[in-house]
């Protein structure tokens, strides 16, 4: 795939990098690694989930029954239901929605602004990259956790300002990413080649640069997939991320460890599917890596 | 009974003081030859632990100073450990001398002259005078001290004006005669004024004077005038209360020491659980959690220390005012209809909880919630025409507001979210929910600046003033109605009983059917104590109740013991 992307490279053998050189041993090294497929089946199933919720669920999340408080899990509740008598199974099935939008969205942000960033910092060099680079190092000193703590108490809450306070953080390891890689690149033989064929700046940065960066931007981006929606999570769990009725597993666990000592339900099971999404992401980012980028896992 | 040699060591010393007693005199169990007296001079019951072995362990938040007449959200709770009152109420709801011997009405009813106890003195040495007493209400009063809930003694002469800065606080109707005299005069009769003033915690002229408003945060300056005073106070870990050997009052106390550990309302049941607290006396809603309260239903030894009662307690949701959609009355009248209390009461509460049709808590005084049943009632259907009305068909258009709670403890978050149900299944209008915290929303709400909250108003003394006075125009909440004010102005200042209570009742109908507020629910109290914990909290007052009542404001504590079962 890299190959195809990079027709420029095609006729350089030499200059081949290491990404595109094994297309045989992709799938090898995939079915070698069984933790990936795990963590691929995992990802697989919250979006099955997430998709199918209404259909899957026997009561929408938001919707109480007051007669019906308090249950533990049983055949008719199979997770039991909250204060106001929600279904839990409903609500933690709809959470999946919210994680994956919230995952999703935050790292489309994060690629949308770190990319040209990094890519214009690296390429441009001079001016450009001490400023970006500024940026960067300023938000840098803020753990992630602190800086959406800090968005969301200006901001206040809701959904919009969770993935702006997550996504403002989480663009920069992809900017210094694209930008390391887009130094590198840049000095390499094939890009050498390709400039003195005569390419311009921009055919360069897109044509042969851009497709050599790929394999570990998708890693990031995998890997910043789990560290969004724990960082909702986090946030919903000190109760200024998403409100309820809305369907966050933090918020959910935030809640249901107050009467985790009696109805130990409410915060189980939201906790799990916090677990189960968290290592389902991880490990297909750690199979991706091994898989695309061979270089960094060594 | 493992610690068999440090206890010998103890009764000695008991035995020694005994007799020390009896050779000085103090105390009146000192001439009884079996009875046990404390460093306080009181002599124990029959079935008390060794004055060694009287100490009782809480635990709750933790304030900024243990002075009401500084602050009342902020302050330490127990105000009254540490000071004495004019006047006390009883595990009756009635009020009984404490600091004032006696007191006389002049035949206008507007000045009240209280006589005080002779040889009260604070635990320094200094004489308790009538001085202190003029000197903590003008403290009050003064706008510099920024006392949080002033209105409360507004009905005292000149003193809603010196504290809106508009004249002197020297101007107050509050004169020391001499030592022992002090005089209080009203703006009107005021028939409740013995209530207030036995909310008024006096602080020591000669040492706040001095030191300022930190006196009451160390031993060292901390001089008492209670049963109580002040060991020692660990930030963030505990304070600790020593009876208090000058105190010449009432109210000896039995335990010698009070162990206040400071933990978040999350930490009680368990530290009950675990057997290092004695008891769970609170009475606001976080301390135990409707899960605590499964546990406790499902467990009979629990079942047998706890102990239920309703509360004159009272939560509702108040709105804005002018600048909200609020200000259409058809607008809070189809929001009251639209929350169904019994489902809240059954789901989120546990059963814990009496439904609210109006502002007084059932048996409380001039109460008759009965007549107010069909005021607003739950009816989704009326509701929803009332909201059409008033221009937001099927909720269209309504301006987006969170409902807004106080500091809310995991239940009343709950409560929220279910309100937030309702609104939207009955009206079709989006609220949110949120949670702020108490200091910021006290001080939003006294600006009127809340649209929408979720709060609650709890007695402090046994008359309907207490609850009505707050709805007045200027008070806690934006609404304002001039009938009303009228009302409960004419009822504040009636001598007679029925009457009052007849012009109440009418000010409440007005508060209702306006509606200024949806009244929800009164909460049903659930407290824990050990089998060793004895006194008069065992008694059942005359209202059929036993309860560890006003737990906040210690009351009781002087009157509690702990028995030989401790182990």
């Amino acid at each position: 795939m890299t190959a195809q992307a990079a027709p420029g490279t095609q006729r350089l053998a030499l200059a081949l990098p290491p990404a595109a050189a094994g297309r045989r041993a992709w799938a090898r090294r995939a079915s070698r690694n069984r933790m990936a497929l795990a963590g691929a089946a995992i990802v697989a199933i919250l979006v099955l989930l997430a998709l199918t919720a209404p259909w899957i669920t026997p009561a929408r999340y938001d919707r109480p029954d007051f007669g019906d408080a308090w249950q533990f899990p049983s055949p008719r509740h199979w997770m039991g239901t909250d204060g106001v008598g929600r279904d839990l199974y409903s609500r933690v099935v709809y959470g999946s929605r919210v994680s994956l939008l919230v995952g999703l969205t935050a790292q489309t942000i994060a690629l949308g602004v770190g990319l040209p960033l990094g890519l214009s910092a690296g390429v441009l060099g001079g001016r450009v990259d001490f400023a970006v680079m500024r940026v960067v190092d300023a938000l840098t000193a803020f753990p992630q956790l602190l800086f959406a703590l800090l968005i969301m108490v200006v901001l206040g809450s809701g959904l919009g300002n969770i993935l702006l306070a997550i996504g403002l953080h989480a663009w920069i390891p992809i900017c210094r990413l694209v930008r390391a890689q887009s130094l590198r690149e840049r000095e390499q033989e094939y890009a050498e080649a390709a400039r003195a064929q005569g390419a311009g700046r921009v055919r360069i940065v897109l044509r042969h640069i851009l497709p050599n960066l790929l394999a570990p931007v998708i890693v990031a981006v995998t890997l910043g997939i789990p560290q969004a929606i724990f960082t909702e999570a986090a946030l919903s769990f000190l109760g200024i991320g998403i409100k309820p009725p809305a369907p966050s597993w933090g918020q959910m666990v935030g809640e249901g460890v107050n009467h985790i000592r009696f109805y130990w339900h409410l915060a189980l099971f939201p906790a799990v599917m916090i677990a189960f999404t968290m290592a389902g992401f991880v490990l297909l980012g750690d199979g991706l890596r091994d898989v695309l980028d061979p270089r960094a896992s060594m | 009974m493992r610690h068999y040699d440090g206890n010998t060591g103890r009764l000695a010393r008991a035995v020694w003081l005994v007799m020390a007693g009896a050779a000085l005199g103090i105390g009146p169990g000192s001439t009884v030859g079996a009875a046990t007296v404390n460093s306080a001079g009181t002599s124990l019951p029959g079935d008390a632990a060794p004055p060694s072995a009287q100490v009782l362990t809480l635990l709750g938040r933790e304030g900024t100073y243990i002075d009401w007449s500084k602050t009342v959200q902020k302050s330490q709770w127990h105000p009254g450990l540490m000071s004495e009152p004019l006047i006390m109420q009883d595990i009756n709801a009635e009020i009984k001398p404490l600091a004032a011997e006696r007191w006389t009405i002049s035949p206008d009813g507007r000045t009240w002259t209280f006589f005080l106890r002779r040889g009260l003195q604070w635990s320094d040495g200094a004489p308790l005078t009538a001085e202190d007493f003029e000197y903590t209400l003008k403290r009050i009063a003064d706008p510099q001290t920024g006392f949080d809930v002033a209105w409360y003694f507004g009905a005292i002469k000149g003193f809603t004006e010196a504290n809106e800065g508009k004249a002197s606080v020297d101007l107050i109707g509050v004169v020391t005669a001499n030592p022992t005299t002090l005089q209080i005069t009203t703006t009107d009769p005021t028939p409740y004024l013995p209530m207030l003033l036995s909310d008024l915690y006096v602080v020591p002229k000669h040492i706040v004077s001095k030191v300022g408003d930190t006196w009451s945060t160390s031993p060292a300056t901390a001089v008492s005038a209670g049963p109580f005073k002040l060991a020692s106070w660990e930030r963030d870990r505990m304070l600790v209360y020593a009876a208090n050997p000058l105190y010449r009052g009432l109210r000896k106390p039995y335990l010698e020491r009070i162990v206040y550990k400071i933990g978040r309302d999350e930490t009680l049941f368990p530290a009950y659980l675990g057997g290092e607290i004695d008891a769970i006396p609170w009475i606001y809603e976080g301390s135990v959690s409707p899960s605590d309260i499964a546990r406790i239903q499902a467990d009979p030894r629990l079942k047998g220390e706890s102990y239920t009662w309703p509360y004159y307690q009272t939560w509702w949701i108040a709105f804005g005012g002018e600048q909200t959609a609020f200000k259409d009355p058809r607008v809070r009248r189809a929001f009251a209809m639209a929350v169904d209390r019994d489902a809240i009461i059954k789901s989120v509460w546990r059963g814990m909880a009496a439904p609210a049709y109006g502002m007084l808590p059932p048996g409380f005084h001039c109460a008759d919630p009965a007549r107010l049943k069909g005021a607003a009632p739950f009816n989704p259907e009326q509701a929803k025409r009332l909201l059409a009305e008033a221009g937001y068909p099927d909720g269209k258009g309504f301006p987006k507001y969170d409902l807004l709670l106080r500091a809310a403890s995991p239940s009343v978050q709950t409560a929220g979210e279910a309100i937030q149900a309702m609104i939207k299944q009955n009206l079709g209008i989006d609220v949110g929910v949120q949670n702020l915290e108490r200091k910021l929303f006290m001080d939003r709400l006294n600006k009127h600046e809340l649209p929408l909250v979720l709060i609650p108003w709890e007695y402090d003394y046994f008359d309907a003033s207490n609850f009505m006075n707050i709805y007045r125009t200027g008070g806690r909440h934006p609404w304002s109605n001039a009938e009303y004010d009228r009302l409960v102005n004419e009822a504040n200042s009636t001598m007679s009983e029925a009457q009052r209570c007849a012009t109440y009742r009418k000010a409440e109908d007005v508060l209702v059917r306006d509606p200024g507020a949806a009244f929800l629910w009164h909460p049903t109290v659930i407290q824990l104590w050990k089998p060793w914990v004895k006194g008069e909290i065992q008694r059942r007052n005359k209202f059929g109740i036993v309860g560890w009542q006003r737990p906040s404001k210690a009351d009781m504590l002087p009157y509690i013991y702990i028995g030989r079962e401790k182990k």
